[in-house]
């Protein structure tokens, strides 16, 4: 389903991703974490290329695209509509509401008709618990909230992967129950999801795998109780005793 | 003396200027040749049968003359500081409306109007034949006055030159002028012709503060003296201009009932100039409109150039905008209308040249609103919108740009109304918006304080309309995001 090979990406002459190697079945949920600067956030900008990849190859479903500046806008654009993104801090477009937020895809991406993608919208904000705030801007909707929509929003692209980049981490203790409730449905309908977090107690409830990367390689990786109960490398031990 | 009925009370300006050894007298060195001009030889020195009669009359008091720089318009308001000047010598004419403004001397000079026409015009012999067509005339002048009792439309110009460029090029039908004037620019001005004899004589006289009798006393015998002596038939012979009219000066008198008109104020005759007002306000709020229209329009493509556009396109977007902040629009709108005109044929219209001028103008201004507006659109916007699987115009259309230009709003609309005020400016291309009106009526009555409060009423009414209408908007777009 996914597969990416040596990786690497530099800013300046700082190597961030020094050759990632991954793979991720259909279906599958995939934890990343790692100290803070390992390059988790950098490495998901280059699955969908808001950061260019100096080099490596990318497997998404049936498209395959090295790493470089040689590749085509179309390219870029069909590997965007297949893997999703979610930020840390939500995004939403501050001038829509949450209907609009999540129907703006549908309708000027997919070109689907009003009330197509009015219909998927409602049925995508009802999934996440949020068909009563479908006429308020992001303004008007707690933390947890937006990161509800911004999850809706991109699942109304119907991607084949959702890419998560810590979306508990700007809420409140009190507010990440309902986003990771959320995740946990989605990954038990069978959703593909490879997820950056720091929640551990996250990725211990909906991952299938959990991969440790530090100092931009994989170190280590494994299902979350080999991991989290008996890490094989000193490293590991180190970071999981310190976020804990 | 029988025109001196003004109130007299001791003056010293005479003694001033004797003990200063200096006539300081107002002029405009724009008035242009043959009354006063730069040397073409030697520019910084200035030449012009008012500059050598200054020379003469002051010599004759013992003393040098010193020509101070002012706009003909305001040299008689200009007058009444006794810091500035002590007379003004600059053509003007010995009409009850100026000697309701200030004392004049007995006339040193004698002219007629004069018209003057295209080579290939004919039938057209007096001012009767323009009536309804376009006829340029220095602002607040007897020619000005003339024009339009005759039925002409009168388009104002604030110099006698330009006016001649407008008619060759064919925007006026005719000039009407004073026949010095049209005498010296028919040399340099082959297409043109004077059309039927000089009409309607007038006199120029020296105009001194109305308490200044002592000096006002000598001037008139310097002029008497120099009527005698003929130094005035030597100056203006240099010029080609001593003629049979001039020998009339000698022999002179104040018409029996030439005391000072009775002023008109603003207030007494508001029936007349708030009309008038009004009128030329609809010109400012056109000019404007139109202005703003192109500047939002332009501007917006300017500032997409400049964030997003290739590379030479973006230079070009760059140096555009730089060149139009960086230059004074009263330089722009010359380039426009006459600049064009002259060296590609290019007739704008006064209107159109206006609404151009302040829209290109003003459109830098606004691609820099704009500019500032985009990039105040926190960057997770974009990549959220590239994320989803946008194109970049798509992401800039739908959700850049509608925050964007938000966030630019308030300043957009500040700038329109800025505009209203700047659209001021275009009085310079014969466009009579309200501040020229003002301008005209106030010369012509001399209140300056009556016209100027009902045209800043008119000013305000205006901002004050198009703010609410601005905030109209905001609210709107506000409540479009509910
Ligand atoms: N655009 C950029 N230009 C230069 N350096 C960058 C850029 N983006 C990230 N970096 C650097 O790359 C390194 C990895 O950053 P990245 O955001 O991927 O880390 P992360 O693992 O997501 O950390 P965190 O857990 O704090 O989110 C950091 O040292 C960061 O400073
Ligand atoms: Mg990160």
């Amino acid at each position: 389903m996914i597969a990416v090979e040596q990786l690497t990406k530099s800013f300046g002459d700082r190597a961030v991703l020094r050759g990632v190697d991954l793979t991720q079945a259909r279906g599958e949920t995939v934890a990343l974490i790692g100290p803070s600067g390992c390059g988790k956030s950098t490495f998901l900008r280059c699955l969908n290329r808001l950061e260019t990849p100096d080099a490596g190859r990318v497997r998404l479903g049936d498209l395959t695209i090295e790493g470089g500046r040689g590749v085509s806008r179309e390219q870029q654009r069909q590997l965007r509509l297949r893997a999703g993104m979610v930020f840390q801090q939500f995004h939403l477009f501050l001038h829509q509401t949450a209907l609009e937020n999540v129907m703006e895809g549908p309708r000027h991406i997919l070109r689907l008709s009003h009330a197509e993608a009015e219909a998927r919208a409602r049925d995508l904000l009802r999934k996440v618990g949020l068909e009563g705030h479908a006429d308020h801007l992001p303004g008007q909707l707690s933390g947890g909230q937006q990161q509800r929509v911004a999850i809706a929003r991109a699942l109304a692209m119907n991607p084949e992967v959702l890419l998560l980049d810590e979306p508990t981490s700007a809420l409140d203790p009190e507010l990440r129950d309902e986003v990771r409730e959320v995740l946990s449905q989605l990954a038990d309908e069978g959703l593909t999801m490879l997820l950056v977090t720091h929640d551990l107690q996250l990725a211990k409830r909906i991952a299938d795998r959990v991969v440790f990367l530090d100092d931009g390689l994989v170190v280590e990786q494994g299902t979350p109780e080999q991991l989290f109960g008996n890490p094989r490398l000193p490293r590991t031990r180190e970071f999981l005793e310190r976020v804990h | 003396m029988s025109w001196l009925s003004l109130s007299v009370t001791s003056a010293d300006t005479l003694a001033d200027v004797r003990a200063r050894g200096e006539l300081r007298y107002g002029n405009d060195a724009e008035g242009g040749a043959p009354y006063i001009f730069h040397d073409p030889a030697k520019p910084e020195e200035l030449l012009g049968f008012e500059v050598e009669f200054a020379d003469a009359l002051a010599a004759k008091l013992g003393v040098k003359a010193r020509f101070v720089q002012n706009n003909w318009d305001m040299l008689l308001p200009a007058l009444s500081d006794p810091e500035k000047f002590d007379v003004v010598i600059a053509a003007l004419e010995r009409t009850p409306e100026n000697l309701a403004k200030a004392a004049l001397s007995r006339p040193y000079f004698a002219y007629g109007q004069q018209l003057v026409v295209r080579r290939d015009t004919a039938n057209v012999t007096t001012l009767a034949d323009l009536r309804g067509r376009p006829v340029g005339v220095l602002s607040a002048s007897a020619s000005h006055r003339l024009a339009e009792a005759a039925g002409a439309v009168a388009k104002v110009y604030q110099d006698n030159v330009n006016y001649f460029s407008d008619l060759e090029v064919g925007r006026l039908d005719a000039v009407l002028t004073d026949s010095p004037i049209a005498s010296e620019n028919l040399k340099s001005h082959p297409q043109l012709k004077p059309a039927g004899e000089p009409f309607e004589p007038g006199y120029y006289a020296v105009a001194i503060r109305p308490a200044d009798t002592n000096l006002l006393a000598a001037i008139n015998d310097a002029i008497a003296a120099f009527l005698q002596d003929g130094t005035l038939q030597r100056i203006y012979s240099r010029y080609g201009l001593w003629n049979t009219q001039q020998e009339t000066l000698a022999t002179w008198q104040a018409p029996a009932d030439a005391g000072p008109a009775k002023r008109r104020t603003a207030w007494t005759e508001w029936r007349t100039y708030v009309p008038m007002l009004l009128r030329a306000s609809i010109t400012t709020i056109w000019v404007t409109c139109g202005g703003m229209l192109l500047a939002v329009i332009w501007g917006l493509c300017l500032a997409l150039l400049r964030l997003y556009g290739i590379a030479p396109l973006r230079w070009l977007a760059i140096a555009y905008i730089e060149v139009f902040r960086g230059t004074p629009l009263l330089l722009q709108i010359y380039f426009i209308y006459f600049g064009l005109a002259q060296q590609l044929g290019l007739k704008l219209s006064a209107g159109l040249a206006a609404v151009l001028s302040l829209g290109l103008n003003y459109a830098a201004n606004e691609a820099e609103n704009y500019r500032a507006g985009i990039q105040a659109v926190p960057k997770g916007q974009s990549e959220a919108a590239l994320a989803l699987g946008m194109s970049q115009w798509l992401a800039l259309r739908r959700i850049i740009l509608p925050q964007g230009l938000r966030i630019s709003l308030p300043s957009v609309t500040n700038d329109f109304i800025a505009m209203f005020k700047d659209s001021s400016i275009v009085s310079v291309i014969a466009l009579v918006e309200l501040t020229k009106e003002f301008q005209i009526r106030a010369l012509d009555t001399g209140d300056y304080l009556g016209l100027g409060a009902m045209t800043a009423a008119i000013y305000f009414a205006i901002s004050y309309l198009a703010s609410l209408g601005a905030g109209w908007l905001e609210r709107r777009l506000h409540r479009d995001r509910r």
